[in-house]
């Protein structure tokens, strides 16, 4: 006999046999077919995750780039306080700047020192202009830069935090108001001593010095300042006041920063969702 | 109708098989676990060690299934799975030498031996051989490997291969002869 008859016989009978695998042979290999499935799940998920996050990302970063809300938002606040604290700042260079030409001229002394005084009351009628300017602009930011599902929420509580600062800004003008009188009487006041005292010097001496003129118009200014600070009390709780309100409007910036921010984050995530 | 159905039945299985149904993989582990029993015990001695074997290669069927393209049988490639298991773990667990050497062979040999075989006796006969004669014999005789593909599978030459079969047929001759003897003897006493 050929050998290719006897590999031919041996195929036949052992392709023909089967041996039967022991009893918990499938449960093994079904064991570690459970194994690799929950391999390959983790690995999967944390693809998933990582694909989940860059998208999350890009969308966060082209919103921040490309949508006009987040824009608008930003600036508005920003631009506000800047304005205030560069107002205040040019008005007292104004005033001081002002001050020379009163001492310079000689006879119009009594129309400066009277101008003077109506700068005084024009600065803190500005003061509470640029105060209410401030908190419109904080009750008008906040309701139309609100973009998120939350708009119903969030509307009230600006609109309450916009009225308690109304309220505030009330406060101060009447008590500006009240500073103003004070501060009207003590000026008159010094402007008659000045004059007084302006006259007797012309009467006693023919000639009068710029000197004498400068050191009597600060010594004025001084007495002006200290019966201020002493006669009224509100000095000190407008400016605790203005202390307070400037507190007071940073936490509402930030409260409106922040329930702007989880609102707008959460559009985001509606999104991204949707879109998954 | 049968076949057809059966065919259809089976496509269905694999497919659902690839989509890691449990139970699909069951029928087809049943329907296919012994012949590739079978197929590992041919190459390796031990049965735990050829079913350890055999269930890896399921493993990697399973893992594999969205592969099969439905060009071939199914059952040729996961005999093609399993018979590459088998090889790379018998390489991992000893060193296989194959020699080179051809010497003489004669046909006529074969004449007078007794090849009417239980499928025991014959896989005694496969077990009796060294590792790199049975490897090749299997390959050859039982998968229907050419030499080159032997050669491939087993990163040997071609001539290795050829070597390795005459040197196995040499052998299993000598055997056949040798139970001739034995089993006249017996019957003549």
């Amino acid at each position: 006999m050929a050998p290719l008859k006897f590999e031919e016989k041996i195929k036949e009978k052992l392709e023909q046999r089967a041996i039967e695998p022991s009893m918990g042979s499938w449960e093994k290999l079904s064991g570690q077919l459970d194994q690799v499935q929950n391999q390959k799940k983790g690995n999967k998920m944390i693809w998933w995750y990582s694909l989940a996050a860059v998208f999350v990302g890009v969308l966060i970063l082209t919103s921040l780039f490309y949508n006009p809300v987040s824009e608008d938002v930003n600036p508005q606040f920003v631009d506000r306080t800047k304005e205030n604290t560069e107002q205040k700042d040019t008005e007292i260079v104004q005033e001081n700047k002002e001050e020379p030409p009163q001492i310079i001229e000689k006879e119009n002394v009594v129309i400066d020192i009277q101008k003077s005084k109506d700068e005084v009351v024009d600065v803190s009628e500005s003061n509470t202009k640029l105060i209410k300017k401030g908190n419109e602009g904080f009750s008008k930011v906040t309701p139309d830069s609100a973009p998120s599902k939350d708009i119903d929420e969030q509307p009230k509580e600006v609109t309450e935090i916009a009225q308690t600062n109304e309220e505030t800004v009330d406060l101060i003008e009447q008590k500006q108001k009240q500073e103003i009188s004070i501060n009207r009487e003590i000026i008159d006041n010094k402007v008659a001593d000045i004059v007084a005292k302006v006259e007797e010097l012309q009467k006693n001496n023919t000639e009068v010095t710029d000197e004498e003129i400068n050191a009597l118009l600060r010594k004025a200014q001084r007495d002006i300042t200290t019966q201020k600070i002493l006669k009224s009390n509100t000095v000190s709780a407008s400016a605790l006041l203005q202390d307070v309100e400037e507190e007071i409007d940073e936490t509402f910036k930030q409260r409106v920063f922040e329930a702007l921010k989880a609102g707008f984050q959460k559009v985001k995530t509606a999104v991204a969702e949707r879109e998954n | 109708m049968k076949i057809i159905q059966f065919y259809k039945n089976e496509t269905q299985l694999i497919k659902k098989a690839a989509n890691q149904h449990r139970d699909a993989q069951h029928q087809l582990y049943n329907q296919y676990a012994p012949k590739m029993l079978s197929v590992c015990r041919q190459y390796i001695r031990d049965i735990h060690f050829a079913e350890e074997v055999m269930l890896g290669g399921f493993l990697k069927v399973f893992q594999n299934l969205s592969n099969f393209k439905f060009e071939g049988s199914f059952e040729g490639w996961i005999r093609r799975i399993m018979v590459n298991e088998s090889i790379s773990f018998l390489r991992k667990e000893k060193q296989i030498f194959f020699t080179e050497e051809i010497t003489g062979y004669t046909e006529e040999s074969w004449n007078n031996i007794n090849t009417e075989l239980e499928v025991e006796q014959i896989q005694e006969l496969i077990d009796s051989l060294p590792e790199g004669y049975r490897m090749v014999f299997v390959l050859y005789a039982v998968e229907g490997y050419k030499h080159s593909e032997i050669a491939k599978t087993l990163g040997i030459s071609e001539s290795t291969s050829k070597s390795q079969l005459f040197k196995a047929r040499k052998l299993l001759q000598q055997k056949l002869n040798q139970q001739n003897k034995i089993s006249n003897g017996a019957i003549e006493i």
